[in-house]
């Protein structure tokens, strides 16, 4: 008889675990590690931009530095997409518009209202925008073939990039 | 064949005093297997002679056994109706048990069709686990629970979510890295800042955001080989960022915020100090090697500003102080 109620006793435990609603799953803790460990270097690269932006008034000099972040981001990004993390993708493909809306475009307005049309200076902001441009133009061709098997991602990522890129085409033009 | 083998085969056979030919052979020249091949056919005769206790088992099972409804699924039932060309079947029990007859008839009550009455299946079922024997019951009982835990468990695997890979609902793998997004948005701060205050700020900022990383990853082992670059990163904000950026600041909102981000440091290597004096054993001596050199650069760049303030204070005419700078308190902020 006690085996019988020991055994009727485990049931029911084991039916109120398996009822029982999971936790919410919240990131663990080596969940974490790994992610800044794979940011690592990213990391690293977003701290030396910060310090030379934190180091220069020089708007024209910002944007350098902004494509340069740009460039860091766009390789994040391609990386991402040749492991099929879509996600990370999206997530990245998100920086890289801020990057080059508030970081690039809004630097080369605000060389524009200082610079006169046809000088040196328009030149080099000139160059700074193709330099966004090229950036822009190797990653979208990229993205469309290595994300392809993901089109939920890659349209959100390549919307990202274009708005990006249609901000700096523009960027600096008018006065 | 062996002695051994003999002796096994005629124990185990139906008519030992009838072995085959190469038993009879063994045994025509091996006279120990010979008697114990007669001794064998003595007990075997005698068991049939062996008293019996009365027992009404037997008529009890049979009379269920006839009596219980046969299961007869509805593809049997032209069998049955061929076979009932005899109207009635009538089964009589020999002896001890008295004549019981039935009648099977294709639209009678016991012929059943299949998922009828699970609460008589289910009385059927529990009259089974009384008929079988003791052992047979326990393996029987056994077996049952051993099914019931394979469902319960097949059912946790099933009702596990299985989470297919959306935007945002992967673990690690695909939630953003909130360090990653803060390090964009200070970036960007910078990127467009136009007074030294901003940066200042931001850079105080960034500094936290690494300090702030690596308390959150330091209890953890697996973190040493990323406190490592992370305090580094954080020694270059303090070193080359801030201290660079406080010679800019206009004088005045120098000593304001000097002050303010010099606590800020203070606190940041405090507390770092604190949770490697609390941890002590349980992380690795690389972790907590890393708490301490941010401690270190946090108390140097608040010392480094604190000295910024004193070289402000005395350059402000009509300010005579001690050089030490003793007399410049930190003020505590709203």
């Amino acid at each position: 008889m006690k085996r019988y109620l020991s055994l009727f006793l485990l049931m029911i435990s084991l039916a109120a675990l398996a009822s029982a609603d999971e936790p919410n799953a919240a990131p663990s803790d080596l969940g974490r590690v790994w992610q800044v460990q794979r940011n690592q270097n990213l990391v690293q690269e977003l701290v030396e931009g910060g310090l030379n932006l934190a180091r220069s008034e020089d708007h024209l000099q910002r944007a350098r530095y902004c494509n340069e972040l740009a460039t860091n981001l766009a390789e994040e990004i391609r990386q991402a997409a040749d492991d099929h993390d879509g996600d990370r993708a999206i997530e990245l493909g998100r920086h890289l518009q801020d990057v080059l809306q508030n970081g690039v475009a809004v630097n080369l307005n605000k060389e524009r209202a200082q610079v006169p049309h046809g000088s040196t200076r328009e030149t080099e902001m000139n160059s700074v925008r193709i330099q966004s441009g090229d950036i822009t133009d190797h990653l979208l061709k990229e993205l469309d073939q290595i994300l392809k098997d993901n089109p939920a991602a890659l349209e959100q990522v390549l919307q990202a990039i274009q708005e990006a890129q249609a901000t700096v085409a523009a960027a600096g033009k008018g006065k | 064949m062996n002695c051994k083998e003999i002796k096994y085969f005629l124990l185990g056979c139906e008519n030992p005093d009838r072995p085959p030919a190469d038993v009879k052979a063994h045994l025509a020249v091996c006279h120990s297997c010979q008697d114990w091949q007669n001794r064998l056919a003595l007990i075997e005769m005698n068991v049939p002679f062996l008293p019996v206790p009365a027992s009404a088992t037997r008529a009890q099972l049979l009379r269920k056994v006839l009596i219980q409804p046969r299961l007869v699924g509805a593809d049997d039932l032209s069998a049955v109706a061929a076979a009932e060309s005899l109207t009635e079947t009538r089964v009589a029990i020999k002896d001890t048990v008295a004549p019981v007859s039935r009648v099977i008839e294709p639209k009678s009550p016991i012929v059943l069709t299949i998922g009828r009455s699970s609460s008589r299946r289910g009385a059927g079922l529990l009259h089974f686990f009384r008929d079988l024997e003791p052992s047979a019951r326990r393996y029987a009982a056994g077996g049952l629970a051993a099914a019931i835990l394979l469902v319960i468990f097949g059912w946790m695997v099933i009702r596990t979510p299985h989470r297919p890979p959306t935007p945002g609902s992967q673990l690690a793998r695909s939630s953003s890295d909130p360090l990653l997004a803060s390090i964009v948005e200070r970036d960007l701060r910078l990127a467009g800042a136009e007074r030294p205050s901003t940066r200042f700020l931001a850079l105080a900022d960034l500094a936290d955001d690494l300090s702030g990383e690596v308390k959150k990853l330091a209890p953890l082992p697996e973190a040493k080989g990323v406190l490592d670059e992370l305090v580094k990163r954080y020694q270059k904000v303090v070193r080359h960022g801030l201290l660079e950026i406080a010679q800019e600041l206009s004088a005045k909102d120098r000593d304001e915020l000097l002050n303010t981000v010099g606590e800020r440091l203070h606190v940041a290597g405090r507390t770092a100090d604190e949770l490697g004096e609390q941890l002590g054993a349980k992380i690795p001596n690389s972790s907590r090697d890393a708490l301490r050199r941010l401690t270190k650069a946090a108390f140097e760049g608040d010392r480094q500003l604190r000295d910024l303030r004193v070289q402000t204070f005395q350059q402000e005419p009509g300010n005579i102080r001690s050089p030490d700078g003793s007399a410049l308190v930190r003020r505590d902020n709203p």
